[in-house]
């Protein structure tokens, strides 16, 4: 009797196990099925036509492969330095460091809708606003979402992950490392950088990974709208489209040829994340 | 050495400079997402008020001739699709949580961990995506539903998605419980099963509830999934057939076609800032509990 039921608990937890691989599976092999069906070099080198009924999804994955650069280019460094100040100056018991952990913590489980509401007010309507009534004197110039606003917002969302895993791995750095450092006779600065950086450098890459991920999946509220142009908008004040926006937008629209385009959009998506 | 000083200290104060930045970014978060909701305080503006919010009647009709705010059936809403989403993913999770970490070989186990991983890789507008064209038309055949997308399909989905977190953040509760509870167990003769069960689950319990608690805190503010699956129509009803509006879909939605400044687009910032609070208040009492379970199980940090 015990037997039975000892048995069955596992086969219910092997069951539930199963159950979540099956699901995965059969979302993986849907979109890989269809994107890859209807995947070719057109579909990927040209500006879609036809409001968006043909051609191909270029401005996207152009638009979010720009983003995810300039993101990076803010987020890692900015991280980086804020992970050696958390891991290596900052006193442990201190109040500024404790509130401060606490408050990265807890926004790296903030919802992103949150960031871009923060993006707009901060970012679009107070940096750019700002920036325009000083430099151009009101004409509207930064004051818009834009590329640079989200990119510079991505940035504020993947800060936290980036700062959290670096700070873990450069305090997995054994002390020993560092006193033979000092004792030789280097400076602090050279420690860090000469010893315990180089220990850590799978630290800062799965960082800076994990935010290239995060980015890429992301839905910029503040930087999209409006499928534009092609290559010309290397401006970082125009307005821009992702992936992630693409597919968004693309589903208010219910025409056959575009749900092909939306699952091609989906297939780059993975492709991106996966490497 | 004397210019070796002098840089390394002009170094390091560059790093106190470029961290203090990246830090005062992050707290004005607080501060700016709360702003811009604060006139509602005192100010009526075009018929938005906090107070109105939550007075009759029970609409959200935020562009019409009479614009009415009232969040209830957002509020609803948000609470019928998490509740959904927790329903499914919970035991579902807990389930290979357990096991993975007690009953599964170790080679099984290997490969386990890092597939249901991969699931929470995919990114959300792809989930959405799935849920909106094939999770659906497959629901609504098979249970010959009214509304094609409905507050189950969206939960079905948002269950997917909150599955891995639920799942790693237990998984390492279960794994961390220390070994000679195991040992001690079976030496007094209690199957694997009764051990998994009886010792291991109950010390690993604040783990595992502060892994409930980050998953329902994603599933609160998850957008993309909710915005494509959910149907969006802010409907007072308990039933999860109907189509639902949550707060997160709610505020992508809008966003983008308000006056900056007014009712409308304060009453949007406000419904952040009530996303903001509820999401804060679940992670740090999801820290509390895992930091709990290690002080018991270790008896310190």
């Amino acid at each position: 009797m015990r037997k039975t039921i000892d048995q069955s608990v596992v086969l219910l937890c092997g069951i539930a196990t199963a159950l979540i691989l099956v699901m995965l599976t059969i979302i993986l092999v849907n979109i890989a099925w269809h994107g890859t069906e209807r995947l070719s070099w057109s579909f990927l080198s040209e500006a879609p036509k036809n409001g968006m009924t043909e051609g191909g999804i270029f401005p996207a994955i152009y638009g979010t492969v720009l983003l995810v650069l300039l993101m990076s280019l803010a987020a890692v460094p900015f991280g980086v330095v804020v992970a050696i100040y958390f891991a290596e100056y900052a006193r442990r018991e201190s109040w500024f460091y404790r509130t401060t952990r606490m408050a990265v913590n807890n926004l790296a489980g903030v919802p992103s809708i949150v960031f871009g509401l923060f993006g707009l007010g901060f970012f679009v309507l107070g940096v750019g606003k700002t920036l325009d009534s000083t430099l151009y004197g009101g004409k509207l110039v930064f004051g818009q979402p834009a590329i640079i606003w989200g990119a510079a917002t991505m940035a504020v969302l993947t800060l936290p992950v980036v700062i959290i895993t670096v700070e873990e791995t450069l305090r997995a750095v054994p002390r020993e490392y560092r006193e033979a450092s000092l004792a030789l006779g280097a400076t602090r600065l050279q420690t860090i950088v000469r010893v315990v950086l180089p220990q850590s450098w799978s630290g800062v890459m799965t960082g800076a990974i994990l935010a290239v991920s995060r980015g890429a999946g992301e839905w910029p509220r503040c930087s999209l709208q409006e499928l534009p142009i092609s290559c010309r908008a290397c401006r970082l004040i125009r307005t821009i489209n992702s992936c992630s926006s693409a597919i968004t937008s693309g589903c208010s629209q219910r025409s056959p040829p575009m749900s092909r385009r939306r699952d091609h959009c989906c297939m780059r998506q993975f492709l991106f994340c996966w490497c | 050495l004397k210019r070796r000083r002098l840089f390394d200290q002009i170094a390091e104060a560059l790093i106190l400079g470029f961290a203090s930045i990246a830090i005062a970014i992050i707290l004005l978060i607080f501060v700016y997402v709360g702003k811009e909701a604060v006139p509602l305080l005192w100010e009526n503006l075009d018929g938005a008020s906090i107070a109105g919010t939550f007075a009759p009647p029970v609409v959200w009709q935020p562009v019409s001739e009479n614009p009415r705010y009232n969040v209830i059936p957002l509020l609803l809403g948000t609470l019928k699709v998490t509740l959904i989403a927790m329903l499914i993913a919970t035991p579902l999770a807990l389930a290979a949580a357990l096991y993975t970490s007690e009953f599964a070989p170790t080679r099984m186990r290997e490969w386990i961990k890092p597939a249901i991983e991969l699931l929470a890789g995919i990114p959300s507008v792809v989930m959405g995506f799935f849920a909106l064209i094939v999770l659906a038309s497959f629901l609504q055949s098979q249970f010959g539903l009214e509304f094609r997308l409905n507050a189950l399909n969206a939960g079905i989905a948002l269950a997917l998605a909150i599955i891995p977190i639920i799942y790693t953040v237990s998984e390492d509760a279960l794994t961390a419980v220390p070994r000679h509870y195991r040992e001690a167990s079976l030496a007094l003769g209690a199957s694997k099963i009764q051990t998994a069960v009886r010792v291991v689950f109950p010390a690993a319990m604040p783990g595992v509830g502060a892994a409930m608690i980050l998953g329902f805190g994603r599933a609160i503010g998850e957008t993309m999934i909710v915005l494509m699956a959910s149907g969006g129509a802010a409907i007072v009803s308990l039933s999860p057939f109907v189509s639902t509006r949550t707060l997160s879909a709610t505020i992508a939605a809008e966003l983008g076609e308000v006056v900056v400044g007014g009712g409308h687009y304060r009453i949007l910032f406000f419904l952040g800032t009530l996303l903001f609070v509820v999401t804060s208040v679940l992670n740090w009492v999801g820290d509390r509990y895992n930091r709990r379970m290690r002080i018991r199980l270790f008896g310190a940090e």
